[in-house]
C-alpha cells in the first residue's frame, strides 16, 4: 500500500473516485482515535461505529459539495469535531449525563441540514432511488456522477466512459442531466422525501 | 420536454461561467420566468439522488470493517479487521483466506442448495455445492467445498470471508470458499393502484396486482422490519406517504413507493334510513310523495313477487309524487310493494308501500 503523505491526498483521493482507498485510509487512520474518545466516555463500540460512520459520510458530503478548503482543514479535525458532537448530541438525547460541555470554538462549520439529508440515507430509500436511476441508464449515471460530484474533467470523463471526445461527453452530459430531472420530477415520492428532508 | 440550453445556462452558472451581464440577465430570469425557476430548482434537487446513492456506496464500503478491533478478547476479531483492511485496499472481489474458527455464525436458514459437484484431479477430489442463506435479509450466496486427497485425509483448510453472517458452522467436510451477496438481476414486479383517503377517515386502499418476473411465492412488506404479509390489498391508509415491498423467495425485493391522496368526499347526508312502513294509499287521487333528497333519483317499484312494475326517474317537483301506476300507467292491485330510491352520492333509500282501493 502506498504511504499517505497528507490529508490533501486523502481528499485528492475522494474527489477522484477512489473510494475503497479513501474510506480505508480514513478507517485505518482516524477510526481508533474516534473509537478511544467514545469508549473513553462510556461509548459501545456500536456508538463508535456508528458515529465514525457518520463523521465520513459528512466528510464525503462536504468534499462533494466543495466544501472542504483542501489546505485550511484538516480531515482528523474534522472528523474529530464531527465525532465529538454527534456524541454530545447522542448523550443529551438519551439523557444519560448532564452535559454542560461544549466543543471549543468551531474550527468547522458544521451544518445541521447534513443530518436531515443524512437521515434519508437507509436501504429502502437507496432502493427507490436506484429504481428510479435505472430508467437513465448506467452510462448516464455514471456520466452525471463523475461530473458533478468529483473534480475529473469531461476529457478525463470522456476517455473513462469511451466518449469520443469532450463535446461529446458534453453534450450527452446535457442530455443525461434533463433525463434525470425528469424521472426526478415524475416521482412525487422522492420529492417529498428530500424536500421534507426526513425519512419516514 | 428537453431544455438543453437551459441546462447548459444553470450548469454555466454554477461554473462561474456567467459574465456580470449575464449573471444580471440569469437572476432576472429566475424571478421573472416560474418555468426557469422550476427547472432550475429540480436541477439541484435532483442531484440530491446521485449524491444519496453516492453516500450510501460509502456506508457500505464503511461497513466491511471490523469496528471491535483492539477490544478484549478480539484477538482473531484483530486479525479479521486486518485482514478486512487489506481486502478493502487491494481491490472490490480480492479474495480473504482465513481459518473458519474466526468466522462468527448467527441464525438464518438455508433456501436453496444445488446439487453439489465433483471435481477430481489426479491428487484430490473437490466437493463443491452452491448454497443460499436467508433469514429475511439480502441472500448470501456461498459456495461450500471440501477438498480430499485420495486418502480421504482434508486438504483444504481455509475460507473466504465476505462480511458473512450464516447459519450453521459448516460441516467439517463443508469449508466456505466464497460469500458474495446474492444478485437480484431480475427483481419482481407489479402495478399498484391506489384509491385516495377522506381527511380525518384514514380509508385509502392500495391494491398491488399483476405480480410477475423473479421467483415466486411472493410477499408483502409494509416497511423493512415489518411483517410479511401474503394479502395484496391494504386498506386504512393514511394520506401521505407510504412504503411497500414486494419480495420474492430468494429475497429480491423491489420498492413500491406509494402516495395517498387526500380526496374530498362527498358525505352521505343524514338521512334515515329506517324503511318507510305501512305507507298508505288511498286511490283514486292520493299521491305517495317519493322521498328524493336531492332534485333527481332513479325509482324502482316492485311487487312482492319481485316483478319490477316502474323503474323512472324521478325529478324534484316534476314527477316526484306517485299515483300507483304502474310503466303503463295501469292502477295496481292493492298491496304490499317494496321501492328503492337511488340518488347519486347518497346511499340508497329502501322501503315498502301499502296500497289500498
Amino acid at each position: 500500500m502506498p504511504e499517505i503523505a497528507n490529508d490533501i491526498d486523502i481528499i485528492q483521493l475522494i474527489r477522484t473516485d477512489k473510494r475503497e482507498q479513501s474510506i480505508a485510509i480514513l478507517y485505518n487512520r482516524y477510526y481508533p482515535k474516534v473509537k478511544a474518545y467514545i469508549r473513553s466516555r462510556g461509548g459501545s463500540i456500536d456508538d463508535a461505529k456508528d458515529i465514525f460512520q457518520d463523521a465520513v459520510l459528512k466528510l464525503y458530503l462536504k468534499v462533494m459539495e466543495n466544501k472542504l478548503n483542501e489546505s485550511g482543514n484538516n480531515i482528523g479535525g474534522f472528523l474529530m469535531q464531527v465525532s465529538q458532537n454527534a456524541w454530545i448530541d447522542k448523550v443529551r438525547k438519551d439523557k444519560r449525563l448532564n452535559f454542560t460541555d461544549s466543543i471549543g470554538d468551531a474550527e468547522f462549520e458544521l451544518s445541521s441540514n447534513d443530518n436531515g439529508f443524512l437521515s434519508i440515507l437507509s436501504r429502502e430509500n437507496n432502493q427507490i432511488i436506484e429504481d428510479v436511476l435505472s430508467s437513465i441508464g448506467e452510462k448516464c449515471k455514471e456520466l452525471l456522477r463523475l461530473s458533478i460530484f468529483y473534480s475529473l474533467s469531461m476529457k478525463e470523463i470522456a476517455a473513462r466512459l469511451g466518449f469520443s471526445g469532450e463535446e461529446s461527453a458534453k453534450t450527452q452530459h446535457y442530455k443525461c442531466k434533463q433525463k434525470l430531472i425528469n424521472v426526478y420530477r415524475e416521482n412525487h415520492y422522492l420529492k417529498d422525501v428530500l424536500r421534507g428532508g426526513n425519512n419516514e | 420536454m428537453n431544455n438543453y440550453k437551459d441546462i447548459e445556462l444553470i450548469e454555466n452558472f454554477r461554473s462561474g461561467m456567467l459574465n456580470e451581464q449575464e449573471q444580471i440577465t440569469f437572476n432576472e430570469r429566475l424571478n421573472s420566468d416560474s418555468n426557469f425557476k422550476e427547472l432550475y430548482d429540480d436541477f439541484f434537487e435532483s442531484e440530491k439522488l446521485l449524491q444519496l446513492k453516492e453516500l450510501w456506496a460509502v456506508k457500505e464500503e464503511l461497513n466491511k470493517f471490523d469496528y471491535s478491533i483492539g477490544e478484549e478478547n478480539g484477538g482473531s476479531k484483530g486479525k479479521l479487521w486486518w485482514g478486512l483492511s487489506v481486502v478493502a485496499l487491494i481491490s472490490a472481489g480480492s479474495i480473504y483466506f482465513m481459518t473458519a474458527k474466526d468466522n462468527k455464525y448467527v441464525n438464518s436458514e438455508i433456501i436453496q442448495k444445488k446439487k453439489d459437484s465433483e471435481v477430481k484431479t489426479e491428487n484430490s477430489s473437490k466437493t463443491q455445492a452452491e448454497v443460499l442463506f436467508s433469514k429475511r435479509k439480502p441472500v448470501l450466496k456461498a459456495t461450500l467445498s471440501a477438498e480430499k486427497d485420495n486418502r480421504g485425509k482434508e486438504i483444504q483448510d481455509t475460507v473466504t470471508f465476505y462480511d458473512l453472517k450464516i447459519a450453521e458452522e459448516p460441516q467439517l467436510s463443508e469449508k466456505i470458499i466464497s460469500v458474495e451477496e446474492y444478485k437480484c438481476d431480475e427483481p419482481p414486479k407489479a402495478d399498484v393502484i391506489t384509491k385516495g383517503s377522506c381527511p380525518d377517515e384514514n380509508n385509502g386502499v392500495v391494491i398491488i396486482k399483476s405480480i410477475k418476473g423473479s421467483y415466486a411465492p411472493y410477499h408483502i412488506l409494509t416497511d423493512s422490519v415489518g411483517k410479511y404479509h401474503n394479502k395484496t390489498e391494504f386498506r386504512g391508509l393514511k394520506p401521505g406517504r407510504h412504503l411497500f415491498y414486494l419480495v420474492d423467495n430468494r429475497e429480491c425485493r423491489t420498492s413500491l413507493p406509494v402516495i395517498i391522496d387526500k380526496i374530498e368526499c362527498v358525505k352521505d347526508e343524514m338521512v334515515s334510513h329506517k324503511p318507510i312502513q305501512n305507507y298508505l294509499i288511498y286511490l283514486p287521487g292520493q299521491l305517495w310523495k317519493v322521498p328524493l333528497t336531492g332534485k333527481r333519483g332513479i325509482l324502482e317499484i316492485l311487487d312482492q313477487r319481485g316483478n319490477v312494475i316502474l323503474n323512472q326517474e324521478i325529478l324534484k317537483d316534476e314527477n316526484d309524487e306517485w299515483a300507483g301506476l304502474d310503466v303503463y300507467s295501469r292502477e295496481v292491485d292493492p298491496g304490499v310493494y317494496f321501492y328503492m330510491l337511488k340518488e347519486e352520492g347518497l346511499k340508497d333509500k329502501t322501503g315498502t308501500i301499502t296500497v289500498f282501493k
